[in-house]
Formats: C-alpha cells, structure tokens, sequence
C-alpha cells in the first residue's frame, strides 16, 4: 500500500540520512535508491527531496561539493556529516519507538526499542 | 523546434527566479531533470515526451519554489528580497513575499527612506540647500514603494484564487 504524504514527509529525513550513510550520493541516485528500496510504495514527488537536503545543508547535518556527471554534467554531491549520523542515530530510535508503541496497541509481538 | 538544453534550463529558472543560491539551485535541478529525461528516452519516450514526463514527476512548480522557500534561513530570504528589489525583479517578488510580509516591506522600505531623509537633510551634505536630498529620496523611494505594492496587490489576488479553489 503506498504510504500516505504526511508519513513520506514525516519519514524523508531519516531515509535520506540512512541513504547518505552508505556513501556520498546526489538527489537522483537518492530518490532512486529510495524508490528502489521501498518497491515503489515511496512515491515521492522528485521535487520533494531538494528542500529536504537544503535544510540538512543549513543543520549541517549534511555536506555538499560539485562534482561531475559520466556525461559532464555539473552534479551536487551530499555527504553525512558526524552530526547528521547522531541525528540519524537518534531518528532510529524514535522511530523504533513509535513501531513498538504501535505493535503494543495492536496486540503484537512486544518489540523491544534499541 | 523543441530544444531540451533550453526547455530545462527555461524551468529551472522559472522555479528558481532569484535568490544567492539561485545558480546552485538550477544546476542541481537541470541535472535532475536531465537524468529523468534520460531514464524514459531508454523506456522508448521522445525528447519532448521525457521532459513533460521528468517535469510531472517533480512536482508543481509552485510547491517546488515554496519549499525551496521554507528550507531558507529568516536572513537569506530577507537578502534574496533585497536583491529582488534592487533588480526590480516583480516575479521574484511575488514567490519571495507573502501579503502579509509585503506590508512589513513597504513599511521598512519607506521608514529607511524617511530616515535617510532626515539624516541627509540634517547633515547638510551634497546639495546646497537641505530639501533637495528630500526630493531626490522621495524620487526612488517610489520605485520600490510601487513595485512592493504591486506584489501585494498580486498576492492578495493569488491568495483569494487559491482559496476560492
């Protein structure tokens, strides 16, 4: 079932967080990869992702540097930066938290928060 | 004829009219849409086809703009509003500016210009007589006093249209 838009927007942070710590990424490869990875129940509009990745710049969670493209396109990089993996941390564990809350009141197998 | 290279980079500009990272914010996107045009020309579109199917996909341009908006610090959108103003950029204007914070900019502007024109007048600077620098700041106090109206003016309109949407 495709997720709702206030949960993608809730969730946008975290999984550009948990992308961006595999390695260096630009916004495409991102959106790709989250697209990739939720089999296609993240739809997200493209445009969507670009304020997101700005406002990690400006909480400096994030870094960004200008590389090149295969076909010699200018392309911003965005990197993790030690801050953005203590939020990310962080992030991981609320939302682990919110799942054990949830499987609490619905009757399911009790999940321990990390 | 349709001419990819210029259609992206017409959008791009049009969703990002002004700003200090305006450059940056267009590279990035054109290199977005670019790579979205490339992935439906393997799936078989046109040219033309690929584009309207990448610009779709990003979103409307509008919410593209406001978001870019909401993720900038309260000093980088009041420079980006100088700038606009200095450049008479009204289609800036009208993305960077709420009604609302249009009426704080009509008020700063013509307070500054007052202001400038009691300092002037009282320094006894420049002109011989004191009441020609008043003169002379009410002259281009009215450009920007009448194109910050003007934006009002438009936002109002755009903001009764969306609510009667």
């Amino acid at each position: 079932m495709p997720a709702s838009k206030d949960l993608i927007a809730a969730s946008a942070t975290p999984l550009v967080l948990s992308i961006l710590q595999q390695g260096d990424s630009y916004g495409y490869e991102i959106i790709q990869k989250i697209r990739e990875a939720s089999g296609g129940s993240m739809d997200w509009a493209d445009g969507m992702l670009y304020p997101i990745l700005h406002r990690l710049e400006k909480k400096e969670w994030v870094e960004s540097y200008w590389g090149q493209s295969d076909s010699g396109r200018k392309r911003k990089y965005y990197k993790l930066r030690r801050s953005g993996r203590k939020a990310l941390k962080d992030q991981r564990q609320t939302w682990t938290e919110i799942y054990a809350l949830l499987q609490r009141l619905n009757g399911g197998p009790h999940v321990q928060p990390s | 004829m349709f001419n990819l290279r210029d259609e992206i980079a017409a959008y791009c500009q049009s969703v990002y009219p002004a700003g200090v990272h305006r450059q940056a914010r267009i590279d990035e996107l054109a290199d977005h849409l670019h790579c979205e045009v490339e992935r439906w020309m393997g799936e078989g579109l046109s040219e033309q086809e690929a584009f309207h199917r990448a610009v779709d996909q990003l979103g409307s341009s509008e919410d593209l703009a406001l978001e870019s908006l909401r993720a900038q610090s309260a000093w980088q959108r009041n420079l980006d509003v100088l700038i606009a103003l200095l450049t008479l950029n009204a289609k800036a204007l009208n993305r960077l500016l709420t009604p609302a914070q249009t009426s704080v900019w009509i008020i700063g502007v013509s307070l500054f210009f007052a202001g400038m024109m009691t300092l002037t007048s009282w320094l006894k600077i420049g002109f011989e007589e004191p009441q020609h620098w008043t003169y002379l700041w009410l002259a281009v106090w009215w450009v920007p006093y009448t194109l910050l109206c003007m934006v009002a003016a438009n936002g109002t309109k755009a903001c009764k249209q969306r609510e009667e949407a």
